[in-house]
């Protein structure tokens, strides 16, 4: 993949497997071909240089002992350097415990010319980074996996185009490793029998393409997910999102930096290591501090369209103005005029899920106003609603632990909402004004500080139950 | 269990050996080899480098000296053994072929 380039200079963002040496000789020598040799190898970029094509010839082979963070070549890599050079081969770079070196002969000797050893250099030099590095990102995967799925609130989870977004490229990274690590191991497998028979390691299948899918899945996955965070959490997001894309971006840099410092200063590899880890924890947690208290300190996530009520005694509250499918005022003769009024919600493929309440932020003194609170969620993906209908009717064991084990929705009738089913909340005998009522794909909980009448419950359930909402 | 290692010789393991009858700098073992059998084998680099490395891990040569980036290397005792072993494998190979193949050819 063709990163830029001048006219004789040109960087490639290369994707080779570690293990896939077949594949590096193979597209260096037809560069080549095409009027580019490999000049250096970078951790971001390979760079080439303008040639007359020519038909070079590329060996790759393995050093255990190597890689990109010792300060300086190991012995056994200036050794095996010294015996090509005799053998009329030129190093021209290293990538981990990959060394890549090239002759102009015609008919040099082949760098490796005992299958069996050559395999079990690679496999040897497999265990010191690639094994590691795919398993780390293995480890890393399911733990953000864990953290992001959450089940404990479906509803909620099910909704957010931007969760679901970033939970399926995780997905995506998770197998993408995963056929890695397969790959790896199938190559390992079919190389050990080809040489067992007396023939050479196996073919490269086309490793790269997953490699090349993944990258281009990795570049649409940040412009979709930043879209859709952006349709979700308003114009603060953006701006939180790419002070937080610069932080990345600059703490790359730094790390890229202080490592080409520390080599060139003669830290060891395992300092390198300590030191870099060191630096990744500090300037993350530095770079999220920073963020977080920027945006509540210059309150990028406000709503300016929300007006502000200052009571008599100099208190703030935020009222607003959202359109709600059912008020107060549909159910009861109570108006006042700093009712806030407030919608919040998101809708995904899978769920629309939106809340709505209706309070007054009562000053001292003041006559209590009715509130109404309630949730709207649709499940689009019918093998979902009874998932989603259980997290609703059972108890979390947060109110068990506050309320005791014996609050529970109770099926009631269902007919004074014109639902298809009704639950009502109850503490023991005692009923409580909240209910969930069902209808075809719409489960709603509603909570009121008052008992509903049949009539109230008419109006509320016709309401409710056939609100459109949202896509 | 496990193969012992270097129970049996390639044709390149054999030769290094071979080469390494006297003191011998491992650079120059690839021309020697070459030489030996009349271009029959070849050790390339990276194999050589390897097989170097495995020798003085199965204690079947040893360092001599080290000048520069240039090592010498000298058989050890063990490796002159194996190296026979190898030889004598080789001579039976060799007289079984002509005990069966060619007297039955003759009769």
């Amino acid at each position: 993949m063709k990163l830029f380039g001048d006219k004789d200079v040109k960087r490639r963002l290369e994707t080779f497997l570690l293990f896939d040496y077949r594949g590096v000789e193979k597209h260096l020598s037809k560069m080549a071909q095409n009027g580019w040799k490999l000049e250096k190898v970078g951790r971001y970029s390979w760079k080439y240089r303008r040639i007359e094509p020519a038909d070079l010839k590329y060996a790759v082979t393995y050093v255990p002992d190597a890689s990109d963070l010792n300060p300086e070549p190991t012995d056994n890599q200036l050794t095996l350097e010294d015996y090509c050079a005799e053998a009329g081969w030129e190093k021209i770079g290293d990538w981990e415990q990959m060394q890549i070196f090239c002759s102009a002969e015609e008919n040099p000797i082949p760098i490796e010319t005992d299958e069996k050893m050559r395999l079990d250099v690679i496999k040897k030099s497999m265990k010191k980074s690639f094994l590691p590095g795919q398993i780390a990102v293995l480890v890393l995967m399911f733990l953000l996996l864990a953290q992001q799925v959450n089940l404990s609130d479906p509803v909620e989870f099910f909704a957010q185009n931007y969760k679901l977004l970033l939970v399926a490229f995780m997905v995506y990274v998770t197998i993408a490793n995963i056929a890695n690590l397969f790959s790896y191991f199938r190559w390992c497998r079919r190389s050990e029998k080809a040489v067992a028979e007396g023939g050479t390691c196996a073919e490269s299948p086309k490793y790269q393409t997953i490699q090349k899918v993944t990258l281009v899945l990795t570049v649409l996955f940040l412009i979709v997910f930043m879209v859709t965070f952006l349709q979700a959490n308003g114009n603060g997001a953006g701006l939180f999102m790419v002070v937080y894309l610069t932080q990345f971006t600059i703490m790359c840099a730094v790390i890229e930096l202080l490592q080409r410092r520390l080599k060139k200063a003669g830290v060891s590899k395992a300092a390198n290591w300590i030191i870099t880890i060191l630096i990744v924890f500090v300037l993350t947690f530095l770079m999220i501090t920073a963020v977080v208290v920027a945006s509540l300190q210059y309150d990028w996530f406000s709503d300016e369209s929300v007006a502000v009520y200052t009571t008599e005694d100099g208190r703030k509250y935020e009222i607003y103005r959202d359109e709600l499918p059912l008020t107060v005022q549909d159910l009861l003769d109570a108006y006042h005029p700093n009712y806030s009024y407030k919608a919040d919600g998101s809708s995904s493929p899978l769920m629309a899920h939106y809340e709505y309440r209706q309070h007054l932020w009562h000053t001292l003194g003041e006559t209590k106003m009715p509130t109404l609170e309630y949730e709207i969620t649709d499940v689009k993906m019918e093998a979902l609603y009874a998932f989603c209908l259980n997290d609703y009717l059972e108890q979390d064991e947060s109110a068990k632990r506050i309320l005791g084990d014996d609050v529970c929705y109770r099926p009631v009738d269902a007919e004074p909402w014109g639902a298809d089913a009704a639950y009502q909340y109850f503490h023991g005998n005692l009923y409580v004004n909240e209910w969930i009522l069902c209808k075809d794909n719409r489960i709603v909980l509603l909570n009121a500080d008052w008992l509903l009448d049949e009539n109230q419950m008419a109006i509320a359930g016709q309401k409710l139950l056939c609100a459109e909402q949202a896509e | 269990m496990p193969r012992e290692k270097f129970q049996t010789l390639t044709e390149p393991m054999f030769y290094i050996l071979l080469c390494l009858r006297v003191e011998c700098c491992g650079m120059d073992i690839m021309e020697q080899v070459k030489q030996m059998t009349g271009g029959r084998v070849t050790v390339g680099p990276g194999t050589l480098y390897n097989l170097l490395e495995q020798f003085v891990d199965a204690k079947m040569i040893y360092e001599t000296k080290v000048e520069g980036r240039r090592r010498s290397y000298l058989l050890t005792e063990k490796g002159r053994t194996r190296l026979d072993e190898e030889y004598q494998r080789l001579c039976a190979q060799i007289a079984d072929y002509q005990r069966y193949l060619r007297e039955e050819e003759l009769s």
